[in-house]
């Protein structure tokens, strides 16, 4: 069976039990995205965005949803995990874990919840966000993401309110028999002037193989402030999809940091709409691969308009036959004067075998502008390898700490200090084993 | 301690010592002068144990032990430093992690425990004094951004806090004017002791008036040519490398 007919019949089996199915429109819009895969399918190396990415394998494995709940070790992994001082929703094989979450004490007004529950209390605002930055002609995956979403974070913020612990999103592939497939669809909404801090942490129980489809959709109203991190460190067989879209107004700020250590294919989606003078994107991401891990960031920033800044910094280390890949496009449409719009992609290369493919691309229409952008591909500094062994450092040690250091500027980037130790480890662990040479 | 015999080695197949012999007692100061391109760097690195020079003959053995089938870093940990001619810039990777890894890399291949942060931060204070090293250099970046004066310190303070068996400075001097010259030669001049050698590899006389050698070796065309007392430098210094031509040739 192919792909699509694989996700047709799975979405018909599972409709009926998926959140919001005495919701009409979303009952109707789940149809019209299962129909919209049916007839679009799943992108190519023949799409610009997918050019280096081969999903063939992925869409080869019949992913479900799971059938057995969540398994106790799964929930204890995700108890145990990530950041200590942080609001937390916990989602393991794309179900909610009520129990393992922790949502006491947050600003009065503030909407922090499980999708499905926030269709139950707030049916319109949902509504209201759901597929309005991601459409589901974006790619199949978004598509399939709207029709067969289980749940997901509902984040949002009214007016000048500021969420000061950071809220954490932590999905848990556990280690099921049966290929396991999880959409959720977070939708993080802040109105005018309000901040908030959003972390997706990805972590996998074993190596089993798992697919996690997530779609996150960003409206930053006037003024408003996000800082959203991703931590992906799943297992060694998963696959993993994320599209990640930001609508920014006037005078509002994206922060992005994302780090991409664990699966067998990552994909990391990042785009913003600067739609409002005076936005601002900062986009930042580090990823290390081995093994025959393959990784890929591909973003598009969008100036609109005018005034708009933007500063893009990712960073890569590939060991082994890794494959690393970065795609980033910044458009900047005829009225979007006086924009600066900075990108930056460096790379180093482990082994002869690890592959990156690299593409910065600007695209400018307007004539007032600041842009540049650069990409690097090198090897670890000989000269500085020397140095740090000629003063007792073993080779491996030394390695570590010189490449600690290169991707050490990402992580540098992330201001909360407790935020920052988390993708620092994710980081660092992935860094040690791509050292090591293990092939997964 | 250290002898070197018959030393030959390559670099791109082009061969550059040849036939290089030494010995350096404990607590001797040999002074290594020479033109450019007879060898001295090569010397310096081919004992650092830098891979991209091959050597095609000889022996290098230190208290006995051989050194040429050791890594730079079980160089290090017998007790071999090298102050480097050019100090590598390091970004994102502070002094002091720098020193603190390497010290306690040294210190765990004597059996010595680790140094904590704390002890590590009293040493380091201690040692940084000998070269009048502001203690802002320990949170910055290794050697980025650092004047000549301040890398050639921080190669000193390094040699302080790794305590070697043998020293050997790579031009030490260069791109030093004479103040920090003084402040570099008297940090050596307080790392001497009886039981560390040091070979200084210099250009020019001048680091020799603060940093007074034992032995005064010419290197010229990849082998020693002349040895003498401390006075050979003074008498190169005025009479230039050209009379000893000769001797090279053989």
């Amino acid at each position: 069976m192919n792909a699509v007919a694989h996700y047709t019949s799975a979405f018909a089996g599972s409709e009926s039990g998926l959140p919001g199915s005495a919701v009409p429109w979303l009952v109707e819009k789940r149809r019209a995205a299962m129909a919209l895969v049916g007839k679009s399918g799943f992108p190519t190396t023949r799409d610009e965005a997918w050019r280096y990415t081969d999903v063939a394998q992925l869409l080869t494995v019949p992913f479900a949803p799971a059938k057995s709940s969540a398994a106790q070790r799964a929930v204890t992994l995700a108890e145990n995990a990530g950041l200590a001082d942080a609001h937390r929703l916990v989602f393991v094989d794309g179900v909610y874990i009520a129990e393992a979450s922790r949502l006491a004490g947050l600003p009065e007004g503030v909407i922090v919840t499980n999708l499905a529950a926030a269709l139950g209390t707030h049916p319109e605002r949902v509504r209201a966000a759901f597929g309005k930055v991601v459409t589901d002609e974006r790619h199949g995956f978004a598509a399939l993401n709207t029709a067969m979403a289980s749940d997901g974070a509902v984040v949002m913020v009214p007016r000048g309110v500021h969420i000061e612990k950071p809220i954490e999103v932590l999905v848990v592939a556990s280690n099921q028999v049966q290929p396991v497939g999880a959409h959720l669809r977070n939708l993080l909404v802040l109105e005018a002037s309000a901040s908030a801090t959003v972390v997706e942490h990805y972590m996998g129980d074993g190596n089993a193989v798992s697919f996690t489809n997530c779609v996150t959709e960003v409206m930053l109203a006037e003024n408003a402030s996000l800082t959203h991190v991703k931590a992906q460190r799943e297992g060694q067989s998963a696959f993993h999809v994320a599209t990640i879209a930001c609508e920014q107004q006037r005078s509002s700020r994206f922060y992005s940091c994302s780090a991409a250590a664990g699966g067998a294919l990552a994909r990391t989606e990042i785009t913003s709409a600067l739609l409002g003078e005076g936005a601002d994107a900062q986009l930042f991401g580090a990823y290390v691969a081995r093994g025959r891990q393959h990784v890929d960031h591909t973003t598009f920033l969008d100036h609109a308009v005018a005034h708009c800044t933007s500063n893009e910094l990712y960073k890569g280390v590939m060991g082994d036959m890794a494959r690393g890949v970065f795609n980033g496009k910044i458009l900047v449409r005829k009225d979007a004067q006086k924009t600066a719009a900075f990108q930056s992609n460096r790379n180093i290369l482990l082994s002869d075998a690890a592959v990156i493919d690299t593409r910065p691309q600007l695209e400018i229409y307007a004539d007032d502008v600041k842009c540049s952008h650069g990409a690097t591909i090198g090897r670890l500094d000989e000269e500085a390898l020397f140095y740090l062994r000629a003063r007792g450092i073993d080779r491996q040690t030394a390695q570590r700490i010189l490449t600690q250091a290169f991707a050490g500027e990402v992580v540098e980037s992330i201001a909360s200090p407790a935020i920052r130790a988390l993708v620092s480890s994710v980081v660092d662990e992935a860094l040690t084993r791509a050292l090591h040479g293990g092939v997964s | 301690m250290l002898v070197i015999h018959d030393l030959h080695a390559r670099i791109d197949g082009k061969e550059i010592l040849r036939g290089l012999s030494l010995t350096v007692k404990p607590g001797e100061v040999h002074a290594i002068m020479g033109p450019n391109a007879a060898g001295k760097s090569t010397l310096a690195k081919v004992l650092a144990g830098r891979e991209e020079y091959e050597v095609t003959k000889g022996s290098v053995t230190l208290d006995g032990k051989s050194l040429l089938e050791l890594s730079p870093e079980e160089r290090a940990w017998e007790g071999v430093f090298l102050g480097f001619q050019y100090p590598v810039e390091i970004p994102g990777v502070t002094n002091a992690y720098f020193m603190r890894s390497a010290v306690n890399a040294v210190r765990k291949h004597r059996g010595e425990p680790e140094l904590d942060a704390g002890a590590f931060l009293k040493l380091a204070r201690e040692k940084m004094k000998l070269v009048a090293m502001d203690e802002k250099m320990l949170n910055r970046a290794v050697n980025e951004g650092f004047s000549g004066g301040e890398r050639k310190r921080n190669e000193i303070f390094q040699m302080a806090m790794l305590a070697p068996k043998l020293a050997i400075l790579d031009e030490t001097d260069s791109g030093l004017d004479i103040d920090a010259l003084r402040v570099v030669a008297n940090g050596v001049n307080a790392l001497r002791s009886p039981d560390r050698a040091l070979i200084v590899i210099t250009h020019y006389q001048r680091l020799l008036d603060y940093l007074v050698p034992d032995v005064t070796h010419v290197l010229l065309g990849g082998r020693i040519v002349k040895t003498a007392g401390k006075e050979l430098a003074l008498e190169l210094e005025q009479r230039g490398y050209e009379w000893l031509q000769a001797g090279a040739q053989a």
